[in-house]
């Protein structure tokens, strides 16, 4: 590596300098979001944002649960819960490649040592109605971005377009760190990824696979998707997200328990599915109602 | 003579979509050269991840001239008294020349004044600058998208546009896209070259590009590549597994293609091949190579002789950085590969009859029970389907016991992360447990085909658990009100019905499916009484799906056959009894009819029969009717073409009632064969007038021209074929 790398990589130090990095590009720096999310794409501050006119630019870390990948532990490169870094740029300027590349750079990648490709990736979320065309990002063949150009979010078309870039934090990290698992990360240079996550993911684990009451949880996917319902039918988009994301994740808990067949999945989906159209449509016309204040800016 | 570049620079496009374009702007630039006189000495198109280029050499610097001839007014109103009149002058303006300019000219109605015009040729690079845009509006491929706040729609975003005559910048610009793009000399290298490429003239543009890193010409990297990995295949003794749509793929994902050699742990070779070549062809794009002495054994339990430690990966990367890129792309696949070896040793811990008890838990699709459910129902299949194939006994016990046991690896981790994989690992996991290798075989083999052009089973068993899939998953999802409309057909019911038919013609089976939708539907309304099930009218629609599949299949077979000729055997006109009794006729009778096509005899054939049918309209004989006995009155013939015609029917009779395919060749040569009866019926010497004003004479003849007609279409419906 060369004199440009930064003098330190561990994972608290990666988010510090993508948050710098973006924050330099015009970028809002937020904090995650409080609910269960299967991906970064879910948290208001994107699958929201992304509908409507109004421009926007975002960047934020956010702790992602897919309680299908769990492994208790026992594996290097999985986890029921893990990190994304995730930027949304509305409208998807020219160069945004070259700035990605950049982000990369101050993380002390630098392309000329490297194989760096951007390979065809369309990307859709069949729960949120979104899809966007894009890539994922190899580094020496290990995919470590997302970028995609979001074409429909909750079933509307995005108009303008926005680009979204969802690094894999714990692969570049791994990467950067030259270690062959996530335990082993360094998260400040005392403490490892594993003496934090280690704990709870055996746990959650054994909840996710064993202990979740699959009956309960189809109880309790019915009162979460009664209640998007309800909201969305009172006109009040925010609260609805968060009890379609609550239905998302128990889904998710639902497969995990190995209770939903591949075509039992495409009717659920399409449940959720359906409030999160009404979600998006509700979120259009409220921020509508509003005059789109990020218009003026 | 000039030369012409134009460059569309692009973010990373799809790799198919690089390919696909090519042949596109091919053929819009070649027909619009050639609509506008432009003709060229040479085209040529190319492409990298990042443009597409079209490169014309030898091409005029303007069109030519046109000469062109205008009729005017008569003479005698052009002049008056050697004077052009109003008229002729208003013709000359029209023209463009003076009116002393016009020409008089003898006509067959008189004479005319005429002119002579001359529409000066367009310069190239005006009639380039306006038919570019439309070029790149005419691509087409999947998935197109929009960019920023521009409409303009793309396989990904245009970033810049070379359009260049020898060195002059053509003046185009590109609506809708965010920001506006403008032809300039300005093209972009190899990611890695950061500066701007000046493209000194469209001639040098393949040498400005390798200069800044990309070898722009597809055929010279497709060439290097095939090259790189065949040495290196060479160099180890190995084959390389490079299937075209990979080898297609890999040559659109760099713009200076470099070969990587990586190291697989040998600890790794434990796991089953397909579990190797999975991970490293589909997930990783590299290229595994096979040992000479594979075995190919598609039960082998793992890659040891099969495959060799390594693989080949095409990097986009520069010569110095190979070592970094090496051990990273080595210690990516070994992630994945620790992953594959994690999952398979804790499949292994449990055993296969237990994970098909577990698919108890597992939901099929709502009111439909569990995937236990379904694997039951697909053993009632089985043994239904048994009962009329008469297969040897220990096969029948192979596919009993297959379809008993064929679901069991999907609920296996293997098989969770590695979908592609379901039956392969299933048919792997039950041969190590010690099943018969024939039962392993029909796990394995009952996906088969997966769509259109994939494998088909090898083994009887696996066509019969195979068959038994497909109509298990048709009747139920069917029996829940679903069906496939247009594009929408989640539960891909047109291909389980197409590997239904698929597999019936290959194995050549004969089966009544109808009998076996009946009994299916009867066995699903009693078993799922919640949905109400008509069984008749259930049963009805799926021969419907399956006769529009059976129709479809035909069109497309690679043998390409005609539509009329698939009209002729399973066109509307045609019973759905008579194909579904037993698909596989259908499909020799196609066959045959093809043959005889491609052997210049089918039009004989359909002569005969077309005249006979014609006619026959007119007679009140049913279609079905094919003996000549109670039809045909000998005492009323007056002529002994009569007598030579009923004898040809009677030479028939038995072909046709045969109604097999054995026969089906011998009904065809017989038909031809009367061709010279059928003549002398009509016109012969000795002919007779088909419609006698005798009524009972009448209805005679005409009863032993229906008799042809029906006696034909056992093989076809002769009306729908074209001569």
């Amino acid at each position: 590596m060369t004199a440009s790398r930064p003098a330190s990589v561990h994972f608290q130090d990666i988010i510090a300098t993508l948050n710098r990095f973006w924050a330099e590009q015009g970028c809002l720096i937020l904090q995650p979001y409080d609910t269960e999310k299967g991906a970064g794409t879910m948290s208001p501050h994107t699958v929201l944002r992304a509908i409507g006119p109004e421009p926007w630019a975002v960047a934020y870390p956010e702790p992602c649960r897919r309680p299908t990948d769990g492994r208790y532990g026992d594996n290097p490169n999985r986890a029921q819960h893990y990190f994304q870094y995730q930027v949304l740029i509305k409208p998807s300027p020219d160069g945004i490649q070259e700035t990605y590349l950049a982000s990369l750079e101050a993380l002390g990648i630098r392309a000329a040592d490297h194989d760096i490709r951007f390979v065809e990736d369309n990307w859709e979320s069949p729960t949120l109605g979104a899809w966007g065309v894009g890539w994922e990002v190899w580094l020496d063949g290990m995919e470590v971005t997302q970028f995609t150009y979001f074409q429909q979010c909750g079933g509307l078309d995005c108009r303008p377009v926005s680009i979204e870039i969802t690094y894999g934090l714990e692969r570049l990290a791994m990467y950067l760190q030259d270690v062959e698992s996530i335990w082993d990360l360094s998260w400040n240079g005392e403490r490892s990824y594993g003496e934090i996550w280690l704990p709870f993911e055996k746990g959650q684990c054994t909840y996710n696979f064993e202990a979740a009451n699959p009956e309960r949880l189809q109880q309790l996917f019915a009162l979460y998707e009664a209640e998007a319902g309800d909201l969305v039918a009172r006109g009040l988009p925010a609260p609805a997200l968060d009890f379609v994301l609550k239905c998302s994740h128990t889904f998710n808990l639902l497969e995990a328990r190995g209770v939903i067949s591949v075509t039992e999945r495409t009717a659920t989906i399409g449940r959720i599915r359906t409030l999160a159209r009404q979600v998006a449509e509700a979120w259009l016309a409220e921020r509508e109602a509003l005059g789109f204040p990020l218009l003026a800016s | 003579m000039s030369s012409f570049l134009l460059e569309i620079g692009t973010e990373e496009l799809p790799a198919d979509f690089a390919r696909l374009a090519l042949p596109q702007l091919q053929a819009l630039v070649s027909r619009d050269l050639a609509d506008r006189h432009l003709q060229p000495s040479a085209l040529q198109v190319t492409g990298t991840p990042r443009r597409l280029a079209v490169l014309v050499e030898g091409l005029p610097a303007a069109q030519p001239d046109r000469h062109e001839e205008r009729k005017g007014p008569p003479a005698s109103q052009a002049f008056s008294a050697g004077q052009p009149t109003q008229a002729a002058i208003g013709f000359a303006r029209r023209c463009g020349v003076e009116p002393a300019a016009l020409e008089v000219r003898e006509t067959p109605r008189g004479p005319f004044v005429f002119a002579r015009v001359v529409e000066a040729g367009q310069p190239a690079a005006a009639v380039l600058s306006e038919l570019i845009p439309g070029w790149i509006q005419a691509l087409q491929g999947r998935r197109f998208m929009r960019w920023g706040a521009g409409e303009r729609r793309f396989s990904r975003p245009i970033r810049w546009l070379v359009a260049l005559l020898d060195a002059e910048v053509l003046p185009v610009e590109l609506e809708g896209c965010d920001p506006p793009v403008q032809a300039s000399a300005g093209s972009r290298g190899h990611r890695l070259t950061a500066e701007p490429v000046n493209i000194r003239s469209a001639a040098s543009y393949r040498d400005d590009l390798a200069a800044a890193g990309v070898e722009v010409d597809r055929q010279a990297r497709a060439d290097w590549i095939r090259s790189a990995v065949h040495s290196a295949a060479e160099r180890h003794g190995a084959r390389a597994d490079l299937p075209a749509e990979l080898f297609d793929e890999l040559v659109d994902l760099v713009e200076a293609p470099l070969l990587i050699e990586g190291r697989i742990e040998e600890r790794y070779l434990a796991l089953p091949p397909e579990v190797l070549s999975t991970v490293m062809r589909a997930h990783q794009r590299y290229v595994p190579l096979v040992d000479r002495q594979a075995s190919a054994d598609p039960l082998a339990q793992h890659a040891r002789g099969e495959l060799q430690p390594r693989f080949l990966c095409i990097a986009n990367g520069r010569p110095e950085a190979r070592e970094t890129i090496r051990r990273g792309n080595e210690r990516v696949l070994r992630a994945r590969l620790a992953d594959a070896e994690f999952f398979v040793s804790s499949d292994r811990a449990t055993a296969s009859i237990d994970r098909r008890d577990r698919l108890a838990q597992v939901t099929f699709a709502e009111g439909l029970g569990s995937l236990r459910d379904r694997v039951e129902r697909m053993e009632w299949c089985t043994d239904v389907l048994l009962e009329q194939l008469r297969l040897p006994a220990a096969a029948a016990g192979h596919a009993r016991r297959a379809a008993h046991l064929c679901k069991h690896d999907l609920v296996s981790q293997m098989v969770g992360e590695f979908p592609e994989l379901q039956g392969v690992m299933g048919g792997k996991y039950l041969l190590a447990e010690g099943e018969h290798p024939q039962v392993a075989l029909a796990v394995l083999e009952h996906y088969l085909p997966r769509g259109a052009g994939d494998a088909l089973p090898q083994s009887d068993a696996g066509a019969v658990v195979a068959l038994a899939e497909r109509l298990e998953l048709l009747l139920s999802i069917y029996a829940t009100g679903e069906r496939p409309s247009g594009s929408s057909d989640p539960y891909a019911l047109r291909r389980a019905g197409n590997g239904v038919l698929q597999i019936l013609w290959d194995r050549q089976w004969q089966l009544d499916l109808l009998a076996v939708l009946d009994r299916g539907a009867e066995h699903w309304s009693s078993l799922l009484p919640h949905f109400r099930i008509d069984a008749a009218a259930l049963a009805q629609d799926l021969a419907e799906l399956l006769r529009q599949r059976l129709a479809s299949l035909l069109e497309d077979a690679d043998a390409g056959v005609a539509v009329d000729l698939v009209q002729a055997v399973a066109g509307d006109s045609v019973p759905v009894e008579r194909l579904l009794r037993d698909p596989a006729d259908a499909r020799q009778r196609v066959d045959l009819l093809l043959d005889l096509r491609q052997n210049g005899r089918l039009d004989a054939v359909r002569a005969v029969v077309t005249r006979a049918a014609r006619l026959a309209e007119k007679a009140d004989l049913a279609g079905d009717v094919l003996g000549v006995d109670g039809t045909v009155d000998q005492s009323l013939f007056e002529q002994p073409s009569e007598a030579a015609m009923l004898t040809v029917l009677r030479r028939l009779e038995p072909l046709a009632r045969a109604g097999r395919s054995h026969s089906y060749g011998h009904l065809a040569e017989a038909l031809a064969a009367s061709a010279g009866t059928l003549a002398e019926f009509f016109d012969g010497e000795q002919s007779v007038m088909v419609m006698a004003d005798d009524p009972a004479v009448r209805r005679n003849r005409l009863n032993m021209l229906a008799l042809l007609r029906n006696q034909a279409s056992v093989l076809a419906d002769f009306s729908c074929i074209n001569g």
